[in-house]
């Protein structure tokens, strides 16, 4: 009840500031608010934080998680997939495949219209997709699909798209769910990076750098409309900001709470914390240039000298599992091939006397900025070990630089490894390929330590073609004991992904590609009276 | 002429005296710091964090399950190195850049003062996010950067000085006898300049705790782990909310010790100006 | 004085076209690529060139920063390369909301010190003089960033009296610009005071106070527009750690100002928003300080005679 009326106030609040700064300085504010249409939604605004700002309004242009959660009410996939990695029919009604899987035609649901006025046509997917995958003009999502998807055309059918793959793929759907798939319109192409132009059920509304983005309910949307009338994304990089914001009431939805905020804002019987499994894996690349990473040894003492579980605990305040495949526990292809115990600083250090590391080694580790404190409680433990952690600490960009940086640059830089993060656990194969192929070292792809064992690769390869369930099933679980055995990285945990929302609200859901997917979000009926503390619906 | 120390103690200002006695207290800290500290600052506990006060941990644990008290303990040497070097570094450039400046005169005064009204338009925080992301995060570029931007105060101040100080009878007599310019820096104009410059010296001290501070807070400054106030803050804001301790204390020890460093050189003038 | 005036605005356009040379070259030199962000992690090489190039980045230093010159001569600033808007409208977008904060926390500033200055000169070492004079070194003494997330804790999150942060009301203006006045309150208040002081020890004060006239009436009508100059000097001078104030304020409350679009952009190497908001920062202390010049010479009134 004290948050409603405080929302209130502060809204018709909202006005002086901005008419002031207009009328004093002349700075142009645009963006009305739509009308409200017949159906009275039961949320006037959706109000979500985040940990990072979007990247950009162009779907094919990003690969961040965050930002595909922003995308999403705006834009749509020919299928989606539920939250029980169920394929769902979306912009298409239907498909076939030939027998070999190579041809894919998908039959477009009709009567579909951009947030522009066009329609949906085979042509606008067409389009949508030979942008996505024009090698002359590459977007971020490009090569993920060019690998895969040779070409798209139209079919003599008014409705159906055609695309041809290079070699059979057995999750294309899955890939065909992702968010840089998503359709966008082909008026858009120039302005996309900044105004999104989908089908989805919210229309993009306004994207002020560093502050908000606004999004609008579709009022032509083609499905169910949702039952929210605006949407504000907002962003902080700051873990006691998103918390606060939170707690007093400027934002409904948390995306990614952080953990040690997770018990007391439970504890809150106005809040709700949704823990989810699925989230990031967290990892540390070790060079295979250098000493450290040359000597099996030495990568395994690294391994053994990782207590995961007192990290998981500290860190993640439980909320996590220590890592015990290269692939997360939410993969259905996950297999426990960790060994027992996994902390052992006996068996590290005398690992480390057999490679005839006798007086200690020093191990320089490249960590982005918000990672920190894994690295920090790394050091002490290390210590232990008689390893000497070097951290250094790098902002986002220095540390892209630096992380996908090549072997002779990595040698110069004298780094022995990078700590960093991967959150594509859906498609086994964008998780195993990217980290540990050898054709995946960086700068190519993500395999941070240029990890190179022919027999990972051609299973990797295999079990990218196998259709048969069972037998890939036998080839990833080889390929994680594999790379469980080798240890080209010490896998540190995978982390639940904490939702923070205001009782009352129902829907949310955490797509399996880690995104939030908030369309279907609604306000629950008034709590009974003996909870008190539940904010009753804004629109009675 | 010759008063008992009582006496004479009782005569300086209140300022002075606590800017004393907190100064102190700064530096026996420091130089204390593994005597005083009950634990190891780097030591982590992965299973007690974030610890209210209690006799074995007085002032909390952090995240990391570290002590916060013995943290600041030792924070205490980095807030000290922090202002020795930098004041040091700054205090010596610009009080020779100031004072050369005034001696030569002509276009070299123009230029170097040229060079000074540069660094003091470009806003010092501006100066320092570029010299900290061009030379990377770390405690003694950290300094650098800080020196740099306070140069400009002490080059205006030791030239002014200067010009003061020429003007006076026994310069010019210096000069007329034929003493050289470095002789006429040396023995006339710096040790005549040399109080109003510490006095300088200490008032900016604080200034440059503030300073390092903030710029820890940004994420720019020293090593991950190291006990250093700005940064132990930095860290404790991610637990705003939760636990207040783990910031509470640098913020408060910060406080401390600029105010220290305040009020010594608030004293100090008040002494000087008699 | 005129002439010393006219010697600063002269040298204007010189200082800042040093000033964005310097920053020109130092940005490009820092480690890191706006390309590379761009493009996200998962991006080749060849993705990673095609920015390059598409930014101009591949060519000689020397070369994009007389394009730059060329450009902003025709006041275009360049488009930044994270939200590939004009610079010139970043910053156009951003500058009030810094501006509003600026002088928020400077009429607080204003409005605390120079009464306080005031009073605390009229009755020297008095229990007020004390009071202030301790309370102002104390306020110098705190770090802002300490004081914002004490007032953060308090205010927001356990009374819930005023938002956490952003700007979305005037309440919203309240805890920055207390943050942000914390400095200049202090440094008013003092120098105020010593002002004061000084002039009310003048001997035509003297004169006025023997022949009766009231205290209050003394100090404002007589001396305080003596005492305003060296208040209004220190004020100006200061502006750059206001600025410095203002980055690390904008930050904790993310209050959309300059400050907070230049941490951003120096974190994505934004080279020509860094460029753009530097340039501004530069000239808003120059021009500030040329002003309270320009505004001493003509209140001082010992300096309008001599």
């Amino acid at each position: 009840m004290v948050t409603r009326g405080r929302t209130m106030k502060r809204q018709s609040r909202l006005p002086p500031l901005h008419a002031a700064l207009v009328a004093g300085l002349g700075w142009l504010a645009c963006g009305p608010a739509r009308a409200q249409d017949a159906t009275a939604p039961d949320i006037h605004e959706l109000r979500i934080m985040q940990p990072e700002p979007p990247r950009s309004m162009d779907p094919a242009d990003q690969l961040a998680t965050d930002t595909s959660s922003v995308l999403g009410p705006m834009y749509e996939g020919l299928v989606s997939v539920d939250a029980r990695r169920n394929i769902q029919p979306l912009l298409a009604t239907s498909w076939t495949h030939d027998p070999q899987g190579i041809t894919w035609d998908f039959v477009l649901r009709r009567n579909v219209r951009f947030h522009d006025g066009h329609a949906m046509t085979v042509d606008a997917v067409v389009r949508s997709f030979r942008r996505l995958l024009d090698d002359a003009a590459p977007l971020a999502g490009t090569s993920r699909f060019r690998t895969v998807i040779e070409s798209v055309t139209a079919t003599g059918d008014d409705m159906t798209v055609r695309f041809r793959l290079r070699r059979p793929y057995p999750d294309f759907l899955l890939l065909l769910s992702l968010s840089q798939a998503y359709v966008t319109s082909p008026s858009g192409r120039d302005m996309l990076s900044r105004q999104a132009d989908g089908t989805g059920p919210f229309c993009f509304g306004e994207w002020k750098s560093s502050e908000y983005v606004t999004q609008y309910r579709n009022p032509d949307y083609w499905g169910t409309p949702p039952r929210i009338a605006n949407v504000r994304w907002t962003w902080s990089a700051e873990p006691s900001v998103m918390d606060m914001s939170l707690h007093a009431g400027d934002s409904d939805i948390i995306s990614s709470l952080p953990p040690l905020y997770a018990r007391q804002t439970a504890l809150d019987p106005r809040l709700v914390v949704h823990d989810d499994p699925n989230g990031p894996l967290y990892w540390i690349a070790i060079n295979m240039d250098r000493p450290a990473g040359a000597d099996p040894r030495i990568r395994q003492a690294l391994g053994y000298a990782t207590d995961r579980r007192a990290l998981v605990h500290a860190l993640l305040r439980d909320q996590g599992q220590a890592a015990r495949s290269p692939l997360p526990p939410t993969s259905p292809y996950f297999i426990d091939c960790a060994p027992d115990p996994q902390y052992d600083l006996q068996r590290a250090r005398a690992l480390l006397a057999q490679a005839g590391v006798r007086d200690g080694m020093s191990f320089s580790l490249a960590v982005q900025d918000m990672d920190k404190p894994i690295a920090e409680a790394l050091q002490d433990m290390w210590k232990k070990a008689g390893i000497h952690l070097e951290i250094s600490r790098l902002e986002g960009g220095v540390y892209a630089a630096e992380a996908f940086a090549s072997p002779a640059r990595k040698q110069a830089l004298r780094l022995d490894g990078v700590l960093a993060s991967w959150a594509s656990g859906l498609i086994p194969d964008m998780q195993l390929r990217p980290l540990f192929h050898g054709a995946s070292a960086a700068p190519a792809g993500a395999n941070l330590g240029f990890f190179h064992d022919p027999a990972v690769d051609r299973l990797i390869d295999e079990g990218a073609l196998e259709m048969s369930d069972e037998k890939r099933r036998a080839i990833y679980t080889a390929v994680q004991q594999t790379i469980m055995k080798d240890a080209p990285a010490v896998l540190i945990y995978t982390c639940d992904t904490l939702i923070g929302m205001r009782a009352g609200l129902s829907g949310v859901v955490l797509r399996p590609d880690g995104a939030l997917d908030i369309t279907h979000v609604t306000q629950l009926p008034p709590m009974p009276p003996q909870h008190d503390g539940a904010a009753g619906p804004v629109h009675p | 002429m010759i008063a008992s120390p009582r006496v004479r103690l009782a005569h300086l200002p209140l300022s002075l005296l606590v800017g004393m006695a907190l100064t102190a207290i700064l530096v026996l800290t420091a130089l204390l710091a593994p005597l005083i500290s009950p634990s190891d600052p780097l030591s982590q506990d992965l299973y007690d964090t974030l610890q209210p006060m209690s006799w074995r941990h007085p002032f909390g644990t952090d995240a990391f399950g570290r002590d916060v008290f013995s943290r600041i303990v030792h924070g205490a040497r980095y807030s000290l190195a922090e202002v020795c070097i930098s004041v040091f570094v700054s205090c010596v450039a610009g009080t020779l850049a100031g004072m050369l400046a005034a001696l030569a005169g002509g276009a070299v005064e123009q230029a170097i003062m040229w060079v000074v009204d540069i660094m003091f338009a470009l806003p010092g925080i501006v100066l320092a996010l570029l010299i900290l992301s061009l030379l990377g995060p770390g405690f003694l570029n950290m300094l650098l950067a800080i020196s740099l931007f306070s140069i400009p105060v002490y080059a205006r101040l030791a030239q002014n000085l200067t010009h003061t100080l020429q003007r006076t009878e026994y310069v010019e007599a210096a000069r007329t006898l034929g003493a050289g310019m470095w002789r006429i820096l040396s023995v006339h104009i710096l040790r005549n300049a040399a109080a109003p410059i510490l006095v300088q010296a200490t008032l900016t001290a604080g200034t440059v705790i503030l300073s390092a501070s903030s710029l820890s807070f940004l994420g720019l400054g020293v090593a991950p782990a190291t006990p250093e106030w700005g940064a132990m803050m930095s860290d404790g804001r991610n637990y705003l909310g939760i636990d207040i301790l783990p910031s509470l204390f640098p913020g408060l020890a910060i406080t401390i010790a600029v105010l220290g460093f305040n009020l010594l050189g608030e004293g100090m003038r008040k002494v000087m100006e008699g | 004085m005129n002439a010393r005036i006219m010697h600063r605005l002269l040298m204007l356009p010189i200082v800042m076209l040093v000033v964005s040379f310097c920053v020109f070259v130092a940005v490009r030199h820092l480690p890191g690529d706006p390309a590379r962000m761009l493009a996200g992690p998962a991006a080749t090489q060849d993705a990673v060139d095609a920015i390059h190039h598409r930014l101009g980045l591949d060519r000689p230093v020397l070369r994009q920063y007389g394009g730059f010159i060329h450009d902003a001569l025709g006041g275009d600033l360049g488009q930044s390369i994270e939200s590939r808007q004009p610079v010139a409208r970043e910053i156009a977008r951003h500058f009030p909301y810094t501006l509003l904060l600026g002088l928020s926390a400077y009429a607080l500033a204003l409005g605390v010190g120079i009464p306080g200055g005031l009073a605390a000169a009229m009755f020297v070492d008095g229990t007020w003089d004390r009071i202030f004079m301790g309370a102002t070194i104390v306020l110098a003494s705190i770090p802002n960033f300490w004081f914002a997330l004490l007032l953060m804790e308090c205010l927001s999150v356990r009374w819930g009296l005023l938002p956490l942060m952003g700007a979305h009301s005037w309440s919203s203006l309240v805890m920055p610009s207390l943050t942000l006045a914390l400095m200049p309150m202090a440094l008013i208040g003092r120098m105020t005071r010593a002002s004061m002081i000084a002039v009310l020890s003048r001997d035509y004060i003297r004169t006025a106070r023997a022949k009766g006239v009231g205290l209050l009436r003394l100090c404002l009508r007589h001396a305080l527009p003596n005492a305003l100059p060296p208040v209004i000097t220190v004020i100006a001078m200061n502006l750059g750690s206001v600025i410095g104030g203002a980055v690390v304020t904008e930050t904790v409350f993310g209050w959309p100002g300059l400050g907070h679009l230049m941490i951003e952009a120096v974190r994505w190497r934004d080279y020509p928003v860094i460029e753009g908001i530097t340039l501004v920062a530069v000239l808003s202390v120059i021009m500030v300080n040329l002003g309270a010049e320009i505004l001493v010479s003509r209140i001082d009134p010992k300096r309008r005679h001599g």
